[in-house]
């Protein structure tokens, strides 16, 4: 018999899942997470649709920050805002085999002589499990793609001074986006948009950020740039055109670095 | 000379922009620097690449040059004093203004600031520094600047300005003094060397002050760097390598660039290249260049007198890996960390990777795959518990010729090699037919 748990589609839903997987007691390998109802039922299998509850989230997320260190911590809360349907999976059944397997024999050392250490900050290493690789994986590419965005996002002034950027990313990062640009911009006013996912990621001085979710973006938002957002494009494309050296000239190793999904609102690439 | 009045912005930005695309460095890494809370910008130690330029190089600074209007005639450069181009410089303002505007808007990463040499050296880097003091004091930027030192300018001017900047390179130009003195002849190796030397100890005695006191300004936080022409005098990689690494070692650059010669101007001491700028060699240059920094490697150890040039068919690496194949095969599940290093096929990041995963148990080359190793190149080097992936035999023309054959996954016989043909070649078919 396998156990479906179906949790919501939040860091907190799923460390609640992953308690609620955890105290049924049916054996680990029994069990599946997924943050998404299934399309087709299957046959011997019972779906089980977990409740967000804070305090059982609140659990899991310190015993994994008092166990397995601040730094596995980061990730695992990276990986749970991926897009990929297994992370649920991944990251439950990293904690288990950590809390329940190779873990509980970090007291001793290895069969191979290695004493893996008393915390379990460096367990991302053991890239031989499977799940911890899945995992391990999961997170790059949330961080790889949050670094991209830090990279590739392009403001736009608007009239009333504030700085407004559209994105749409792949996972959700937008909350991974505010340290950079907080402390980048202390003294402006500016405005992230995730299009895809509908939140926004506000900024004002000395108050700090703030997300907000089901904001709509006005279908005309280009309407309202300042005056001088124009004449700044111009320039920025021009500057990027002239600094290519012409016998060089690779589009190949253009597209290799920055791909073509990337440039929809970088002001310097024509996608019309 | 033309020299226009009255030119717009963007006009300037256009031309001067032209003029700085030759300058390779254009990263922002090595500093990293906390917003105040009074201005706007910050560091990232990683540096961050915000585009890509047509070329595939990326733009992470406002790459500019100050003016260039120069009083040198350097044979190679576009802007040599006996070439007829528009003329033009920005204002210290109109930098500013741009810096701030494109940074705001989250384009750039901060400023790469060069310039032609205007009236005399001296001058030149005056106006430089009143640039990025105005950037700092007035503007409150606390981004990156690369700073060039104008090689010629008083000491107390660098210094000066090394403490307002994150990075400050002279260009060494070319690798030999002889091919300056062919190419560029107002410029001496020795004007060259003193400012970088003058970088190279303050840094260092600031380090030491910064140790002591936690607030003490930084000088030149992100090191300094240097660039050098490939191919436009006529010296071989292994001079080349020679010298960057007695740059590294003597000077304590952060980096060399080798940027590989462009034909930009027609004269009659500079070489034709018809094929281009010479790209591949330039990319051997880089890779030796990682390997020294990286990878442990000596100079001595990837070229010598009797082998003064890069093989244009393997990379570096693997051309030592094969001249060295007594120190093959590597023991995945017990070599240490620079041994692992030395294996074609494993970077810095795989060969973490596998020193911390075995930590949890015996590798195989399935967790190898996974990892990240390029077993394509890396399986003729390693066992993983004293099994070689496959049944391969440990010889140079063998190895050679499956590497170059990627598609094929099982080794096969060996037919051809590598290695130039003469007319009186020994090779495995020559002597089977003698034996026969």
């Amino acid at each position: 018999m396998k156990y479906v748990y179906i949790c919501p589609d939040t860091m907190a839903g799923i460390f609640t899942g992953v308690y609620d997987a955890w105290a049924s007691k049916v054996g680990h390998e029994n069990v599946e997470l997924r943050v998404k109802e299934p399309d087709d039922l299957e046959f011997f299998c019972e779906y089980i649709t977990v409740k967000e509850d804070m305090d059982k989230a609140e659990k899991v997320r310190r015993s994994i920050q008092r166990k397995l260190g601040e730094g596995v911590y980061h990730s695992i809360c990276y990986a749970a805002c991926a897009y990929f349907p297994d992370r649920a999976q991944a990251i439950y059944h990293t904690l288990v085999d950590f809390f329940a397997k190779e873990g509980a024999a970090s007291k001793r050392p290895l069969a191979s002589g290695w004493h893996p250490g008393g915390t379990g900050s460096n367990y991302f290493e053991n890239l031989r499990n499977p799940h911890v690789k899945r995992l391990q994986e999961i997170y790059r590419r949330v961080s790889m793609e949050s670094y991209r965005y830090i990279e590739i996002l392009r403001f736009k002034e608007l009239e009333n001074k504030v700085l407004f950027a559209v994105i749409e990313p792949e996972h959700n990062i937008l909350q991974f986006l505010a340290p950079h640009f907080a402390e980048r911009f202390p003294l402006e006013r500016w405005l992230i948009y995730d299009k895809g996912r509908k939140r926004a990621l506000g900024h004002e001085p000395g108050k700090g950020c703030a997300l907000l979710d089901g904001a709509d973006l006005p279908e005309h938002y280009q309407e309202y740039c300042a005056d001088s957002q124009a004449d700044y494009e111009r320039l920025w494309k021009d500057f990027c055109n002239h600094i290519a050296i012409k016998e060089r000239v690779s589009w190949a190793r253009q597209r290799q670095m920055i791909p073509i999904k990337y440039r929809k609102y970088m002001e310097e690439f024509d996608t019309k | 000379m033309i020299i226009q009045e009255q030119m717009s912005v963007g006009e300037k930005l256009n031309i001067l922009s032209d003029a700085a695309k030759y300058d390779v460095a254009c990263t922002s890494s090595g500093s990293s620097r906390k917003n105040d809370g009074k201005g706007m910008g910050n560091c990232e130690p990683a540096g961050i690449c915000h585009s890509f330029a047509a070329d595939g190089r990326c733009i992470s600074l406002l790459k500019i040059l100050f003016t260039n209007e120069c009083i040198y005639d350097c044979k190679y450069c576009i802007n040599r004093s006996s070439n007829d181009v528009v003329r033009t410089s920005f204002t210290p303002d109109e930098i500013c203004e741009l810096t701030m505007g494109f940074y705001r808007r989250n384009y750039i990463e901060g400023l790469f600031l060069s310039s032609g040499v205007l009236h005399n050296p001296g001058y030149t880097m005056e106006l430089l520094y009143e640039t990025v003091y105005k950037l700092r004091n007035v503007h409150h930027f606390q981004g990156y600047i690369h700073l060039k030192a104008i090689p010629g300018a008083n000491e107390e001017i660098i210094q000066r300005a090394g403490y307002l900047v994150d990075r400050m390179s002279v260009n060494l130009e070319l690798p030999t003094a002889d091919g300056l003195k062919k190419l560029a002849p107002n410029k001496t190796r020795k004007n060259i060397l003193r400012p970088m030397r003058q970088i190279q100890l303050a840094a260092k005695e600031s380090k030491q002050e910064v140790a002591l006191y936690h607030h003490a300004p930084a000088f030149v936080p992100a090191g300094q760097s240097t660039q050098m022409i490939i191919g436009a005098t006529g010296e071989s990689d292994y001079e080349l390598v020679h010298v960057a690494e007695s740059l590294y070692r003597q000077f304590e650059l952060k980096r060399v660039f080798y940027s590989a010669y462009v034909h930009v101007n027609e004269d009659s001491s500079l070489p034709a290249l018809p094929g281009g700028p010479p790209l591949l060699r330039e990319h051997r240059l880089y890779q030796a260049d990682w390997l020294m920094r990286f990878y442990g490697f000596r100079g001595e150890e990837l070229l010598s007198e009797n082998q003064p040039n890069f093989n244009v068919m393997l990379d570096p690496k693997c051309d030592w890996a094969l001249r060295h194949l007594e120190r093959f095969p590597v023991e995945i599940n017990r070599a240490d960390y620079y041994t692992l290093l030395r294996v074609p096929g494993i970077g810095t990041t795989s060969a973490w990777r596998i020193v911390g995963a075995r930590k949890y148990g015996s590798l195989d080359f399935e967790h190898l795959k996974k990892i990240g190793v390029v077993l394509k190149r890396a399986l003729y080097f390693i066992t993983c518990n004293g099994r070689t992936m496959y049944p391969i035999r440990l010889d140079a023309d063998y190895i050679v010729r499956n590497m170059m054959n990627p598609r094929e996954k099982l080794p096969v016989e060996p037919g051809i090699t590598y290695e130039q043909l003469s007319l009186f070649d020994t090779s495995t078919v020559g002597k089977k037919e003698m034996v026969v």
